[in-house]
């Protein structure tokens, strides 16, 4: 990532921002809120065009290598992205088919280690804030990309769900994976700290 | 293809599951179309003039109330973001996405057309040009509404503009559907409409999910 300045509207809200990610690392973007953390992820997922800059993954512009960089990365953002009216393991099934994941093994090995397998038949028009967040976080394990984009991840999440996702964070870096956050809250395991790298936006 | 059967299986799931909103077009179509006849003298040659007219737009505005629904709830629940990241191409998902709408509004619709005309003392032996019509422009409606919609979904009141901006592309099909059924009353040819609808179709079919998907990243961003 070089040089990317990012706005919202005509409000610059950060400029000239530059880092390197390699694998195995994790960034933790800090800041307080409306400091433009959301705006930056979304710029480097792809969905918003920084003012100036650019965001290279694998040394290519993203624009220019648009697919390879969709199929290597998911976002998940503060929204949950999922559809009220159908079950938990509708949703999963849905995701995890547009991400081209056609194992049932893989969806129903998710949801036990989500702690969602009880409630695979609600819909989650019913589930709480929490499981509905655990669920969302449930598409990083059937699409398996390399780079994971998340946007407070642990908002709603009670401990056992943060030290589930965290332990999945590790093993996620350990196999060479890149993660990028933002969070309120400071990493607790050293494993997670040892490979973090922090930006903190103004 | 992956992308299209499984946007299009879930959009119908949704459906089924939102009745109200399935229900509220066709409700809307049947009230508009039944209250003419009671409105009007009885008089048969009257409601016949108007018959082809009144099925028509009254079609017309029943999947303008239901066009927002495309887009509308994936947009607010997030799940718009994550088809645009999707490494699938946007104009297969958005293709699902018009087709299911199709699905649960124009043919639905369609298949109710016979049925009110008759209330319009249409005469039976034309109603399958009606259906033919209504067969070939509902799908038209349904894919250019969907350039509008992506436009207009991240607006808090898009409402008004999806009607400014699409009214004015929904015309010819209006003139050439309304036009075929009246003419096929007068025992006149029309093939000429028919291939005309069919036309647009075909060209909506191809442009109109690549507008909506630079439609969808522009309103995204």
């Amino acid at each position: 990532m070089e040089a990317v300045q990012g706005a919202r509207g005509d409000r610059v809200l950060f400029s000239s921002l530059s880092f390197n990610l390699s694998r195995g690392q994790l960034l933790h973007i800090t800041g307080p809120n409306g400091s433009g953390k959301t705006t930056l992820l979304r710029i480097l997922c792809g969905l918003l065009t920084p003012l100036e800059g650019m965001v290279r993954w694998h040394g290519h512009d993203i624009r220019s290598s648009a697919s390879t960089h969709r199929r290597e990365c998911t976002y998940i953002g503060h929204r949950d992205g999922l559809k009220a009216e159908l079950t938990a393991l509708e949703n999963l099934q849905v995701n995890a088919r547009m991400s081209g994941c056609h194992d049932t093994k893989v969806i129903n090995d998710s949801l036990r280690l989500l702690g969602l397998w009880d409630y695979q038949d609600l819909l989650v028009g019913h589930l709480s804030a929490g499981q509905r967040r655990r669920l969302a976080l449930g598409r990083l394990l059937v699409k398996r990309a390399i780079l994971w984009i998340l946007d407070e991840p642990f908002t709603a999440i009670d401990i056992d769900g943060r030290d589930i996702i965290e332990a999945q964070l590790i093993s996620h870096l350990q196999g060479d994976g890149i993660v990028v956050l933002t969070s309120h809250q400071a990493l607790s395991r050293p494993q997670l700290r040892e490979r973090c790298v922090t930006v903190s936006l103004q | 293809m992956t992308a299209f059967t499984t946007i299009f299986r879930r959009d119908i799931k949704l459906a089924l599951r939102h009745r109200s909103e399935l229900i509220n077009p066709l409700a809307f179509f049947v009230i508009v179309v039944s209250l003419f006849p009671l409105g009007l003298s009885a008089d048969s040659r009257t409601l016949l003039q108007l018959a082809p007219a009144v099925l028509w737009i009254s079609a017309l505005l029943a999947t303008m109330l239901s066009l927002e629904s495309i887009f509308r709830s994936d947009y607010e629940d997030g799940s718009l973001e994550q088809l645009v990241l999707s490494d699938h191409p946007l104009f297969l998902i958005v293709l699902g996405k018009v087709t299911a709408h199709w699905c649960t509004t124009g043919l639905l619709l369609t298949l109710m057309s016979p049925a009110l005309a008759i209330s319009l003392a249409f005469p039976p032996q034309n109603l399958d040009i009606l259906v033919w019509t209504l067969l070939l422009g509902t799908p038209t409606l349904s894919l250019i509404g969907s350039i509008g919609v992506a436009l207009t979904v991240g607006l808090r009141r898009g409402g008004i503009l999806l009607a400014l901006l699409i009214l004015p592309l929904y015309i010819p099909i209006l003139i050439f559907g309304a036009s075929a059924v009246d003419m096929s009353i007068d025992g006149l040819d029309v093939a000429g409409q028919l291939y005309l609808l069919a036309a647009l179709f075909v060209l909506s079919l191809t442009l109109a999910p690549f507008a909506t998907s630079a439609a969808l990243r522009v309103t995204l961003e």
